[in-house]
């Protein structure tokens, strides 16, 4: 076995910021804001002050040019690590979900990506609370098969994280100015050190059994 | 002592950082091999001012907006026909070595883990970024070879 470890190729969050009904905020095709270069990313959902309005819904996009794993190699396990800067737990019992992506393209995050992450879970749910918010600590989430199988050996593995509400489009008891919130360094971040995202792979060649012919 | 590099090297444009893995008692556990791909020689984190405030390639502090919240904040921005004034070092550094050996370690000590196991280096594909980076990385972290914890 070998472990390899990726930073982001890229990354950044669209935030669609819209004062609307969960099902209009949710379901909107493109966001308004992107952030390729900002020092961090972060998915979020948050109440306005008026009954049953959200007012903004950010989701998160983390790509990894994993192709140089050997093409043989089997993929046997992965962790997908983060960095907290921030968190916001106003409502209550929020975790984050790892999904995949499906960008424009490799090399920007742009506003109609908004709608380009996934629902399937790629990794057990990780609650807001269960983050180590301190700047400088990794939490990781555990890829479970589904997400091993999408880490490319071809080409950008292509990865990205929501509120699981928003994943599962579960929508929240509604209450006023409420948020949900985790913010993390990205591949752009300027904390001391090294605080990236990071996919660290574990790979090997499978075993080959080889008869010997007398 | 969890671990001891015992080898820093390039191989097929990657940095490969080979460790042996002690059990309690101080004997062999397991032996691995920890790679980087070596364009992460190539990228280097933006620079800010001793204010914290980021750079632009032609040393003036770059211009902010806010970004409406809450909380609001002041977000560089890069202007047209800019580019981000970089530090002249790679952004990995030792601790973006050390802590996937201390988290491996940690991993398998939970999960269980054979004894004498040896890891065989299987060899990566590569860009040319990969081999243009590699050097750099090479000649930051060979000093971690003999490093213990």
């Amino acid at each position: 076995m070998t472990v390899t470890t990726f930073f982001p190729s890229l990354d950044g969050s669209i935030v669609e910021d819209t004062n609307a009904v969960w099902a209009t905020i949710r379901g909107a095709t493109a966001g308004d804001i992107a952030t390729p270069t900002a020092a961090t990313i972060e998915c979020r959902i948050l109440t306005t002050l008026t009954t049953d309005i959200w007012e903004r819904m950010t989701r998160a996009i983390v790509l990894f040019d994993t192709n140089t794993i050997p093409d043989g190699d089997n993929v046997d396990s992965a962790t997908f690590e983060l960095v907290a800067t921030d968190r916001a737990e106003t409502i209550a019992n929020q975790s984050a979900s790892m999904v995949t992506s499906t960008p424009a393209t490799d090399t920007d995050i742009i506003l109609e990506d908004y709608d380009q992450l996934g629902t399937t879970k790629q990794a057990t749910d990780k609650t807001l609370a269960s983050f180590t918010v301190d700047s400088a600590t990794y939490s990781a989430f555990t890829l479970n098969a589904t997400g091993l199988g999408n880490i490319s050996k071809t080409g950008v593995s292509r990865f990205g994280f929501r509120i699981t509400s928003d994943n599962d489009n579960a929508e929240p008891t509604w209450a006023s100015d409420v948020d949900g919130r985790i913010t993390v360094a990205s591949a752009e971040e300027i904390l001391a050190g090294d605080k990236r995202p990071k996919l660290v792979v574990t790979h090997t060649l499978p075993f080959v059994p080889k008869a010997l012919m007398f | 002592m969890d671990f001891k590099i015992i080898e820093v090297y390039a191989s097929s444009g990657h940095l490969v950082v080979t460790a042996e893995h002690y059990n309690a008692n101080g004997s062999l556990w397991f032996v691995e091999h920890y790679t980087w791909q070596g364009r992460e020689g190539l990228k280097q984190k933006r620079a800010t001012n001793a204010l914290g405030q980021l750079l632009l390639d032609n040393g003036t502090v770059a211009p902010t907006e806010v970004r409406r919240g809450p909380p609001d904040e002041l977000a560089a921005f890069l202007p047209p026909g800019r580019n981000w004034l970089r530090q002249p070092a790679p952004h990995m550094v030792d601790d973006s070595i050390l802590s996937v050996i201390r988290a491996i370690h940690k991993q398998r000590l939970a999960s269980g883990w054979p004894q004498g196991k040896v890891d065989t280096l299987q060899t990566f594909k590569s860009a040319s970024t990969d081999h243009a980076g590699v050097t750099v990385l090479l000649a930051k972290f060979r000093s971690l070879i003999g490093r213990a914890e």
